[in-house]
């Protein structure tokens, strides 16, 4: 063998013994990764069994029973946390009032408000997420502040935590959101807003003619603002956007208020595909008769969703929008009288 | 004559060398990448929030394409799965691509389907449908039945006639996960400007207990093919497409479960109907198509297991599904040459494209050339034995490193298979699938090759047990 052939032969050897030696060492970690999440199954399955009695009294209406966390919690924070917060998730009212209570004596609370202040960043977002579940309202000043943190993935959790805990004190910082972090697509924010309910319409008809309108629009309608059909009218009919004009229509659909048929007729020749989809869907919800025949005319609009939502509008008017179905499923072959057929077959009735 | 044999062989048993050096490096790197990646998606799934992500109003639409031909044995099981899936809004499309053994009886059957008219608002072109049909069982339920035209042209025609915002396109022949469309959809719902296709891992059917269309006890298989199957997967999954994706540079999202935004592959014309790689090519196309026209996005790979696939059990069945795959690369491949070390392509022009051609595309071929021309050398004398021997046990020790890191990051994030036998077996798997099998699937690879280079077309059937067996 020449020289460089016993050199490369070397250097082959050496590799195999560290790749040997690699896969010896992963071995073992496996079986040490394994060995460990048994005995930590085993623990937490312990420490649970351990805890679920105390739990269940406060469930159940008792206070007092988080006492008997106490002396028993060294080392089991994260287990009382996440038997807490599952406990909590489907409770309302003065249960999840209790539930945070002992979150907040046994220091859960504090112990996720430190992290939130000083964790690295995916620490602060479960930090942020935690503490929306665990429901104290001492949480709600530091996510506010953290609304504003350099990371998106921890403003999203704020924002989620802020819904969950529905302080009345965040719904300005949480509507100050709307239409301005555009980081935080996937309407976290409007979610947040909707699960206050009607404690958000002061703060979302103040933003209905800013640059975030017509989400706030929406998010009225969705509610069911009645106090906001002005807003709805005059943007559907006068706003220079498009896509405002587009979410008045979902809004007008949501609220179903017969004002607004007549605008939403008009809204029905909008330059703008989407606006005249979504005019002939709110016609639908808002079920005003009159409408039958522009709803006929707009099942040979040129846009496919347009003839969709028209000829579902029109099943939702009742016998004067059948009325028309049925004559355009008699009429000539074309898209419109497809339509009409689809439509009536499923809702089984005859042509 | 014997001098320039041997400088050949010679030659090929450093080119061997150098591919192995190479490649093993590149999954080196990709579990690297996939570690980090791993790390922070077990991260994120502690403040998930998927019951938020459920109630979400901005939680898009999603049709479910299912092609089916001949499916007959699984197609029930499996719509079952789809239609109880945990999402908001979703419809369910499966299109009956002409099959021939009462693959629509069976639908109409389980799912009291009538026909119906349906305005199909896609454009892309396919074979004939004959019938649109609705079910009166399951109101999100829609077939068509069409012509056969393979796959591609079936998914196609479930573009087509999907009325959704993102399409997700399944095989007739897997159990999902129930949340699979949650997790999935999570980067879209998060990123909807940029996020134009996910995919998410696929794992192994055989040997679970399945009950209801739903995998209610992972377990490993008990025959030998699945068995080294399953180690092969959580390699690709786990180990390589994890990392790849944390660059955005992941070339396949599989073709039995991937989510993809609709307007965008109507762009790229939908899937194309001459190549059985129609999964690989979408996303090269996507890639593609948004890298020159210089638009920000991402094609994503969530490390969540979503759904579980039945596999070849016999070495018939696994060359043929083999021999397919390794042809359907290389048309893709083929069909995207012009990424290859072209910088408007980034990652994919550097490492993603030149990874799959040089080591996936045209690697078998070096790997079998290289086991005849070591055989060879030894014989001859031409090379040492203890060199050869050396070699040959790098290369497995490589092989069984790089396996048993892949088992590492299941066990430290799904640890799906619990008993301490399965880890046994897997590992065990691991350190013999080199010793056989790796050189079977090599052989069988190179035989797709052959395929491509002559121009073979067709799907081949695929031989199978039945998931509720």
């Amino acid at each position: 063998m020449s020289a460089g052939g016993a050199a490369t032969l070397s250097w082959l050897l050496a590799a195999v013994w560290l790749s040997a030696a690699a896969a010896l060492g992963l071995l073992a970690a496996l079986i040490a990764l394994r060995a460990a999440r048994a005995a930590f199954d085993g623990w937490r399955g312990r420490r649970r069994a351990a805890f679920a009695s105390a739990l269940d009294g406060l469930i159940t209406g008792r206070p007092d029973a988080a006492r008997g966390l106490h002396p028993r919690l060294w080392g089991d924070a994260g287990v009382v946390e996440e038997m807490l917060t599952q406990a909590a998730l489907p409770l309302t009212g003065p249960l999840r009032a209790d539930i945070a209570r002992a979150a907040q004596d046994l220091g859960l609370v504090e112990r996720r408000l430190r992290q939130l202040r000083a964790g690295p960043a995916h620490a602060r977002a479960q930090a942020a997420e935690r503490l929306g579940l665990l429901g104290s309202s001492s949480a709600v000043e530091p996510l506010k502040a953290a609304l504003s943190d350099s990371n998106a993935e921890v403003r999203r959790a704020a924002v989620r935590a802020l819904g969950r805990l529905r302080d009345p004190s965040a719904l300005p910082a949480l509507a100050a959101l709307i239409g301005a972090d555009r980081e935080m697509p996937g309407e976290p924010v409007s979610q947040a807003l909707l699960g206050y309910g009607e404690a958000a319409a002061p703060v979302l008809l103040g933003l209905a003619r800013g640059p975030g309108r017509g989400r706030a629009l929406r998010l009225l309608g969705r509610l069911r603002i009645l106090a906001a059909a002005p807003l709805i009218a005059e943007a559907l009919a006068h706003d220079p956007d498009a896509a405002v004009r587009a979410d008045a229509a979902r809004a007008a659909a949501d609220l179903g208020h017969p004002d607004a048929a007549a605008r939403l007729r008009s809204a029905l020749s909008d330059e703008s595909a989407a606006v005249r989809a979504q005019a002939a869907r709110a016609l639908g919800a808002v079920g005003d008769p009159e409408s039958a025949p522009h709803l006929e005319a707009a099942l040979d609009d040129s846009d496919w969703w347009t003839r969709a939502y028209a000829a579902q509008a029109l099943t939702r008017l009742g016998e004067p929008g059948l009325e028309h179905l049925r004559r355009v499923a008699a009429g000539a072959d074309g898209p419109p009288r497809r339509l009409a057929r689809e439509m009536l077959d499923a809702l089984g009735l005859p042509r | 004559m014997t001098a320039w044999a041997r400088a050949f062989v010679t030659s090929v048993d450093w080119l061997v060398l150098a591919y192995f050096v190479g490649l093993h490096g590149a999954y080196l790197l990709f579990l690297l990448l996939s570690a980090f990646a791993l790390r922070d998606y077990m991260r994120r799934l502690r403040y998930g929030a998927y019951d938020l992500l459920f109630q979400n109003p901005a939680t898009p639409a999603v049709s479910v394409l299912m092609p089916a031909y001949n499916e007959a044995v699984n197609i029930a099981v499996s719509v079952r799965g789809v239609l109880n899936l945990n999402y908001p809004a979703f419809d369910v499309i499966v299109i009956n691509d002409g099959s021939r053994d009462g693959t629509l009886a069976e639908l109409k059957r389980e799912f009291a389907l009538v026909r119906t008219e349906r305005d199909f608002e896609g454009r892309l072109p396919t074979r004939a449908v004959r019938a649109v049909y609705r079910s009166l069982s399951a109101p999100n339920l829609t077939v068509i039945d069409k012509d056969n035209g393979g796959k591609s042209d079936s998914l196609n025609a479930g573009i087509n006639a999907a009325r959704t915002p993102y399409v997700c396109a399944v095989d007739a022949d897997i159990v999902m996960e129930e949340d699979a469309l949650l997790r999935v959809m999570r980067p879209i719902v998060e990123d909807p400007e940029r996020v134009v296709a996910v995919g998410g891992i696929v794992r192994i059917a055989n040997g679970c207990r399945i009950a209801h269309g739903r995998v209610v006890e992972p377990r490993l298989p008990r025959s030998l093919l699945p068995m080294f199957q399953v180690v092969e997967y959580l390699r690709a999954f786990l180990g390589a497409r994890t990392g790849l994706s944390s660059v955005n540079g992941l070339l396949i999202i599989s073709g039995a479960f991937g989510v993809f935004s609709r307007l965008r592959a109507l762009e790229v014309g939908g899937y194309r109907t001459d190549t059985v790689g129609e999964d690989m090519e979408l996303v090269c196309a996507l890639h593609a198509r948004l890298r020159e026209s210089g638009r920000a996005y991402r094609v994503v790979f969530v490390a969540d297991p979503v759904c579980w696939t039945e596999v070849p059990g016999d070495a018939t069945t696994l060359s043929r599904q083999r021999r397919r795959w390794q042809r359907g690369l290389l048309e893709a491949l083929a069909l995207h040459r012009r990424m290859l070390f072209d910088g408007r392509y980034g990652v994919l022009g550097w490492l993603s494209y030149p990874f799959f051609f040089f080591f996936e595309g045209w690697g078998p071929a070096v790997e079998i050339a290289g086991y005849l021309s070591v055989t060879l050398s030894l014989l001859m004398g031409w090379v040492d034995a203890s060199f050869a021997f050396a070699f040959l046990t790098l290369s497995i020790g490589l092989g069984v490193t790089i396996t048993l890191c892949s088992i590492v990051l299941e066990e430290l994030t799904f640890h799906r298979y619990r008993a301490w036998t399965d880890l046994a077996r897997m590992t065990l798997y691991g350190l013999i699938e080199n010793l056989g099998y790796r050189q079977l699937t090599s052989l069988y690879r190179c035989l797709g090759l052959w395929d491509y280079l002559r121009g073979r077309q067709g799907w081949g059937e695929m031989r199978r047990a039945g998931l509720g067996a």
